[in-house]
């Protein structure tokens, strides 16, 4: 019997870089599951995920947060990308831990939705999130690639899993 | 136990045979997977009233559901709808609901609320209906844990959200649900997904059924 939740491949950088990028992701999965462990090269950074390279007003976000203060809730619509983080959280000490499940990311019929949880621990904000985000592309397009980029570089020895989870 | 040759290792029957001390014949052992797919529904044109997993097999640590439905109904609160939950077809006052819900239409809001004797699971998180933006579907990841053990009462476990992109009318949210079933310690062997409003399903829902092994 094959297995249903395989590890389709890892990335650790041996040096840091702007951006990791999974391409070519088989189509045979019903969902993908991206799991980071990831921190910012020479100061506190953010990191987005996008799909396919698409960088246009197509994505849109809830997110629900508890900073060891106040719990809370914000929303992005028409956005360019999904944050992985809450703004400038992504340390060069503590790495910002994600799971990020992608549903039904290989149809052609529906916008591709996402729930993520993160933790945020060495940035300037510190916290747990929760997020609920919908990407549309053009034509419910296959998600193929997707790529999670800082806004600096990503710390050497960051590490991105992607996982596919394959239903009967 | 003679020694095992296995057929597709062999030159012939009676030369360059290798001896095998175990029916494994070299092989490795096989180890089921920890995280196996079960059964899987896939809503077709005509929409479905509802989405049954019954015969669930009593082999499995846990179970997950993971699904992402819409409703071809119009929305019962803003633009949504619940989905919601019969464990072992108990329609009774069993269920006790609990939610942590952020959710917005054009402001961030939080909200969190607690429901005993409910008459069905209620946390399921909210879905999107014929009143959401096209071709957008909630995502619903349910946890039922330690499922078949006879001795404590279930709790199901969520953590779902969608969003619409839309401001005014539209909808985004993101939550996390709990529910006790109270009724007995039976085992559990099925489960009955329906939308709150008794609308169909739309088409290109999907619901997996997984198990995990412990």
């Amino acid at each position: 019997m094959a297995s249903t939740y395989d590890s389709i491949a890892t990335q650790t950088l041996s040096s840091a870089a702007t951006s990791v990028t999974f391409s070519s992701i088989p189509s045979t999965f019903t969902d993908l599951v991206l799991v980071t462990s990831a921190m910012g090269d020479s100061g506190v950074i953010d990191m987005v995920l996008r799909f396919n390279s698409d960088s246009g007003t197509n994505y849109s976000s809830s997110r629900l947060y508890g900073d060891g203060t106040s719990a809370g809730s914000n929303r992005s619509i028409n956005a360019t990308k999904i944050d992985v983080n809450y703004s400038g959280s992504v340390s060069t000490t503590a790495p910002i831990t994600s799971v990020i499940t992608i549903f039904n990311y290989a149809n052609s019929t529906t916008y591709k939705s996402v729930l993520m949880r993160s933790a945020d621990v060495g940035g300037t904000y510190q916290g747990v999130n929760m997020i609920a985000s919908v990407w549309r592309g053009s034509s419910n397009q296959a998600i193929t690639s997707l790529t999670v980029s800082g806004t600096a570089n990503i710390k050497a020895g960051s590490m991105f899993t992607l996982y596919g989870i394959k239903a009967a | 136990m003679p020694p095992v040759h296995k057929l597709s290792a062999m030159g012939s029957l009676t030369t360059n045979k290798i001896d095998y001390p175990s029916m494994l014949a070299g092989n490795a052992t096989y180890v089921p997977p920890s995280f196996e797919s079960i059964s899987t529904v896939n809503v077709g044109s005509g929409g479905a009233g509802t989405v049954v997993f019954s015969s669930i097999p009593q082999i499995y640590s846990h179970l997950q559901v993971r699904c992402t439905v819409r409703s071809a109904g119009a929305a019962t609160y803003g633009t949504s709808d619940t989905l919601s939950l019969y464990v072992n077809s108990d329609g009774s006052t069993t269920y006790f609901n609990n939610e942590l819900v952020g959710a917005d239409g054009s402001a961030g809001t939080l909200s969190f609320s607690g429901t005993n004797n409910s008459t069905y699971s209620s946390s399921l998180g909210w879905m999107a209906t014929s009143s959401s933006n096209a071709n957008v579907f909630s995502s619903h990841i349910i946890d039922i844990l330690d499922y078949q053990n006879t001795n404590k009462l279930r709790t199901i476990r969520t953590f779902s959200g969608y969003e619409d992109n839309r401001n005014g009318n539209g909808y985004g949210e993101v939550r996390i649900g709990s529910s006790l079933y109270q009724t007995n310690t039976t085992a559990i062997s099925s489960l009955y997904f329906f939308v709150y409003s008794s609308a169909n399903f739309a088409q290109y829902s999907s619901f997996a059924l997984y198990g995990i092994r412990g």
